[in-house]
């Protein structure tokens, strides 16, 4: 193996980002996960265990991880999904950020977004913001 | 000649050791001064070193009560403690692997310190990334049950509220129309030995905390979620359904995608075998499709073998299904009180009734009827019939079905009397005339019932609670009628 060869999975290796999604039952992990695939989204079944997709997005490929369970995440960029508005009764961004509290966290860059998994309005907004801030973070050799 | 190759071959081992030597030499010039092991281990002891006396002193350096002062000191903690992250991810290709693992178990442990320290002088975080872990002392375990409660009472407490539903009832019938329920949420929360009867379609089904109650619900859209919930039946077409904290119970189910269990004991499983009249166009509202049915198809999340079935959920076995709600939109008209209008029907299911007079024909065909379910179902057709009898023995509570099996029981017994009185003073040639009446006489009997049934329709006491109005006016009816025949 070449030099030229480790160079470049380095440089590969760095372009690539882990996504863990977290979520209440229910919520959409899934439907988000399936929907920004491009996949059908009207069979879903509640997910025991975890998916984990690879997809990759603005040359940048990521792993997405859809489980119910936590883990230690230092530092990690934190973007809130409001799923679920083109139902009524659902709450705005707003109130979800104030009843998260999330203006208390100072360790990570969050970001809110509504948006609705089904109609797949504003998925995208959010993955790009969520891309463009672990990036600017994260990879310097650009 | 063998000595000179001999003398040959040291030469060249010397000089290919002496080239080597220089690389090394070379090599050990050139190295950055950064990029030595000793460097950095040296820069990670140092800086550790400095953060773990940070953090012994931090009762001192923060006064008491100062959340301000001590949030801040815990983020400039944290965020060293990354740059340090960071400094050993970049400098792990320099060093050997097992330097590497020693030092991030050693930053981990100093973050998990940190984590402790900041939640000892902040804490009640009402939502943070961390680790929970058992070891977290009881007082901890109490403040997060209290957020709890507190969520429960705001955000939660508003929703509840805003929602359609029932709270907290004990032993009653509850009925929901589907001009309230369409494609809402319904909440039931707390109730205890009621019915619950929810004719339409909603969008989605929260059910919490039931005991002894028996739900029926038309097709939900999207989601049911039941918790804590005990000795209760459900019944109900959805498209998806999630079961937790629940201990014997039934279900009889249509769902389109998938049904699981998590935390669950003892709950049994049947295909649903609800019906009303306009069930079908409910299918439709929440977009169900009635041919696909994976009722038997249950996730246990606290079952992962795929080899064994879980010992969590079972399928009730067909002997042991009850249909006891399939005659409920007889005594409550769904379709005739809320789409077609007043066309109120006093159709009684046909098994119920007992046959005043029948023409040959009628018994020859009952006859072959009866055979024909013999020869087809035998099995099916002794327990009905047992069924039936145990029906009958059941009193008249709660159960909407010995109401009806009353309502019967008060007309026939009448007609059954007349008859008789008919029969016995019949000897002077008079032939009886059952129970067959004019055309007239028929069509004032409608008018009269049809004024009847509008009257019921706007009585207050009907509509306040249509089921309990009927029972009470059967219990009267029944009264009424034995005093007159004693």
């Amino acid at each position: 193996m070449g030099l030229l060869t480790i160079l470049k999975k380095m440089k590969q290796k760095e372009k690539e980002m882990r996504i863990l999604m977290l979520g209440l039952d229910n919520a959409g992990k899934t439907t988000i996960l399936k929907k920004f695939n491009g996949e059908d989204i009207s069979t879903i079944e509640p997910t025991l265990g975890f998916n984990i997709k690879t997809l990759e997005h603005r040359d940048i490929i990521s792993d997405l991880d859809v489980s119910g369970t936590e883990q230690r995440l230092a530092g990690a960029t934190l973007l809130v999904f409001a799923n679920k508005q083109d139902l009524p009764g659902a709450l705005s961004g707003e109130e979800i950020r104030d009843a998260l509290d999330l203006e208390s966290i100072k360790m990570h860059h969050w970001n809110i977004q509504w948006c609705s998994a089904v109609t797949g309005e504003k998925l995208l907004e959010g993955v790009d913001w969520l891309i463009s801030d672990i990036a600017s973070r994260i990879f310097t050799m650009d | 000649m063998a000595e000179n190759v001999r003398e040959r071959l040291q030469r060249r081992n010397e000089e290919r050791l002496a080239i080597n030597e220089k690389r090394r030499a070379d090599k050990e010039s050139n190295e950055q001064p950064t990029e030595t092991n000793d460097y950095l281990t040296f820069t990670f002891a140092k800086e550790k070193g400095e953060i773990d006396q940070l953090l012994n002193e931090s009762s001192s350096l923060i006064e008491a009560g100062n959340k301000m002062q001590a949030m801040e000191f815990f983020d400039t903690l944290a965020g060293r403690c990354q740059k340090l992250r960071k400094f050993l991810a970049d400098s792990a290709m320099f060093l050997p692997s097992r330097e590497v693992q020693v030092s991030q178990e050693s930053l981990k442990s100093l973050q998990d310190l940190i984590n402790a320290k900041r939640e000892e002088h902040l804490p009640k975080k009402k939502f943070a990334f961390k680790s929970r872990k058992k070891e977290t002392g009881k007082p901890e375990v109490q403040s997060r049950e209290e957020n709890k409660k507190d969520n429960l009472s705001n955000t939660e407490k508003e929703f509840l509220e805003a929602s359609l539903g029932f709270k907290g009832i004990t032993g009653e019938t509850l009925t929901l129309t589907p001009a309230e329920v369409k494609s809402k949420d319904i909440n039931l929360r707390g109730l205890n030995s009621c019915n619950v009867v929810i004719y339409g379609a909603p969008s989605a089904l929260h059910i919490n905390a039931l005991s002894d109650c028996t739900v029926l619900c038309g097709p939900v859209g999207g989601a049911v979620f039941i918790e804590d919930c005990s000795g209760c039946n459900f019944v109900f077409p959805c498209h998806q359904l999630r079961v937790h904290s629940t201990t014997n119970s039934k279900f009889y189910l249509h769902v389109t995608s998938r049904a699981i269990v998590e935390d669950c004991s003892n709950v049994g499983f049947a295909p649903f075998n609800w019906d009303y009249d306009t069930l079908e166009s409910h299918y439709r509202t929440a977009g169900l499709d009635q041919s696909e049915n994976n009722w038997s198809l249950v996730n246990d999340f606290n079952w992962l073998k795929t080899d064994e079935p879980s010992p969590n959920w079972f399928i009730i076995e067909e002997s042991q299904r009850t249909d006891k709600w399939s005659s409920l939109p007889a005594i409550f008209p769904t379709a005739a009180l809320f789409d077609t209008g007043p066309s109120v029907t006093t159709e009684t299911p046909v098994k119920e009734t007992e046959k005043p007079k029948q023409s040959k024909k009628d018994k020859r065909k009952e006859r072959h009827d009866n055979f024909l379910k013999k020869l087809h179902a035998g099995r099916k057709l002794d327990e009905e019939q047992k069924k039936a009898k145990k029906r009958a023995q059941t009193p008249v509570v709660g159960d909407l079905e010995p109401l009806l099996s009353a309502l019967s029981t008060i007309k026939i017994p009448e007609i059954n009397k007349d008859q008789k009185k008919a029969n016995n003073s019949a000897e002077t040639g008079k032939r009886p005339k059952g129970n067959k009446m004019s055309r007239k006489a028929r069509q004032a009997l409608q008018a009269r019932e049809v004024a009847h049934f509008q009257k019921v329709l706007q009585h207050p006491a009907y509509h306040a609670n249509p089921l309990a109005a009927i029972s009470e006016h059967i219990k009267t009816a029944i009264q009424r009628e034995n005093e007159n025949q004693t």
